[in-house]
């Protein structure tokens, strides 16, 4: 019994000392484990605390590579729009080098168009001087002639006042032809045209003549062919051998042969002769039933006649041949006697009136002279004069007179 | 020879002149109021002196004018004596034609005139215008 015992107890001992020990050890060894557990846990948690570190970081990143992304994007679309701009402009930078060009060319041009310029004006310069120069002598000839032309003009002025005083005065005219009218209108100052009274025992002569030419030549002619008239009316009364002696007595005084080299101026003319009776009834303003008779000799112009109340004008052809020139010293002028009635009316006149063209160069001609002589019947004297004045005034407009114009009316009253 | 032609431009005074030597057709036309006729017509009236010498067999003057004054009458006499040479000469047979606006019995009458002095064929002839 004893020993059992203590081997028991020796046993239970050692059991115990083991079970110490490893007791022992167990807590050192968690005690360890604890120490290494938290510090395990302690690198854990910072790991853990790195590794969120580490995932705000990369969320950062993240972010800044976001921004960076839309920043490189904004940065490309910006460029993209400078490089799409900085072509535009290049392209606009080349149109302007080449518009620079152009224009350099151009100004070369304008420099050398300038150059010529200046050239050209040096010499229109020196021309302009020199025409400068022949204007002044212009101006000094205009002067010249314009004296002269004034002095020619007021010469023939004068020269106007002598054919003036030649020609039956107004006071004359209304005296011995109360109921009468002369239309006068010479082309220039004077005429060539003339018309002539002259008073005898038995008649009152009265003639329209056209001489040649007109102006200065036509008045050298009239006044020569009124002093031949007034010759040849002192010897006789009859119209017919008044032309006969004017012719003679013309051709005389200009020694007008049929030598090719003679003038064969002279003059176209009616003539007429009233008697006395006639001359009463005019002057008297008589009423009279009783006929009257006038003569009437032309040269190349003709007498018309219109009955009173009639319609038509009756015409007496002249003798065609002038007065003077190549017409032979034995010439007859045709003598014509007419017998009239108080309100019958004669017109002897020129060509001129039926001559007159107008601004058309459309000539009135003798057919519408007619017309317009038909037409004015119921007009006194005075107003016919009157109206055949402004009608050709009328129908000549602006152009210049072609001839002398002349156009006696006689109504026997 | 005469010189081909003898030609005027027409004028408010004076009238176209057209003388072909050529042809032997001549052309007048317009109005004959010069203020000294006898000067002015001198230079055709030297031509024509020359034409009749030597002319186209067959002359034809063609005139037709407007109005002519009292001094160019005598003118264009002349010319027409001029143009009865030939015929007298024997050189060619010569025609004038007076060529008139029927309204103007005034050249009408100027031709008759003309007609009845001038000892060639002259035809007067109306025109309307």
């Amino acid at each position: 019994m004893n020993l059992l015992n203590n081997d028991i107890i020796f046993l239970i001992i050692i059991a115990l000392a083991i079970l110490i020990f490893i007791f022992y050890h167990f807590i050192i060894v968690k005690n360890k484990m604890k120490e290494k557990n938290e510090k395990a846990i302690e690198e854990f948690q910072v790991i853990e605390k790195t590794k969120i570190e580490i995932g705000e970081i990369k969320n950062s990143l993240k972010t800044e590579k976001e921004n960076f992304e839309e920043e490189k994007k904004k940065s490309e679309e910006k460029n993209r729009k400078t490089w799409q701009m900085s072509e535009a402009i290049y392209k606009e930078k080349a149109l302007i080098a080449s518009e620079n060009e152009k224009l350099l060319k151009e100004k070369e041009k304008l420099e050398n168009e300038k150059k010529k310029f200046e050239e050209k004006n040096k010499k229109l310069w020196s021309q302009s001087i020199a025409i400068f120069k022949e204007k002044d002598k212009i101006e000094i000839l205009k002067k010249e002639i314009e004296e002269k032309h004034h002095n020619v003009t007021e010469s023939i002025r004068y020269a106007k006042r002598i054919q003036k005083a030649i020609l039956p005065t107004d006071e004359f005219l209304k005296q011995t032809l109360p109921n009468a009218f002369v239309l006068y209108r010479p082309k220039d100052i004077v005429s060539g045209d003339f018309y002539w009274i002259a008073e005898t025992e038995n008649t009152i002569l009265i003639a329209a003549a056209d001489c040649t030419g007109h102006g200065v030549p036509g008045a050298f002619m009239s006044t020569l062919c009124i002093e031949k008239l007034n010759e040849a009316v002192t010897n006789s009364d009859d119209v017919s051998v008044i032309l006969q002696s004017v012719n003679n007595q013309i051709k005389k005084v200009l020694h007008q042969s049929s030598k090719a080299d003679s003038t064969h101026d002279g003059m176209d003319v009616a003539l007429v002769s009233l008697n006395f009776n006639v001359q009463r009834f005019l002057l008297e303003n008589q009423p009279s039933t009783a006929n009257c008779q006038i003569e009437y000799a032309g040269a190349n112009r003709p007498l018309w006649l219109i009955r009173k109340g009639q319609t038509e004008i009756e015409e007496i052809k002249a003798t065609k041949v002038a007065i003077g020139g190549f017409t032979e010293d034995e010439q007859i002028f045709t003598k014509h006697k007419i017998e009239l009635k108080k309100g019958d009316t004669i017109y002897i006149f020129s060509d001129g009136f039926a001559d007159q063209f107008n601004s058309d160069d459309k000539k009135l001609m003798t057919r519408m002279f007619k017309e317009i002589v038909l037409s004015i019947q119921d007009k006194s004297m005075d107003e016919q004069k009157v109206y055949l004045n402004s009608f050709i005034e009328n129908w000549k407009g602006n152009i210049e007179q072609t001839d002398d114009i002349l156009v006696i009316g006689i109504r026997i009253y | 020879m005469a010189e081909n032609s003898y030609t005027v431009e027409q004028s408010t005074n004076t009238p176209l002149i057209n003388f072909d030597a050529q042809s032997g057709i001549f052309e007048l036309k317009g109005k004959s109021i010069p203020e000294n006729p006898v000067q002015y017509y001198i230079p055709l009236f030297n031509w024509l002196d020359n034409y009749i010498q030597n002319p186209f067999p067959q002359t034809i003057l063609n005139i037709q004018l407007d109005y002519f004054n009292t001094s160019s009458a005598k003118c264009i006499v002349d010319l027409f004596k001029k143009l009865e040479q030939i015929s007298k000469n024997g050189k060619g047979e010569t025609t004038i034609n007076w060529l008139y606006n029927e309204q103007d019995e005034d050249m009408l009458e100027a031709g008759e005139d003309y007609k009845s002095i001038i000892k060639i064929p002259f035809n007067l002839v109306s025109f309307i215008k």
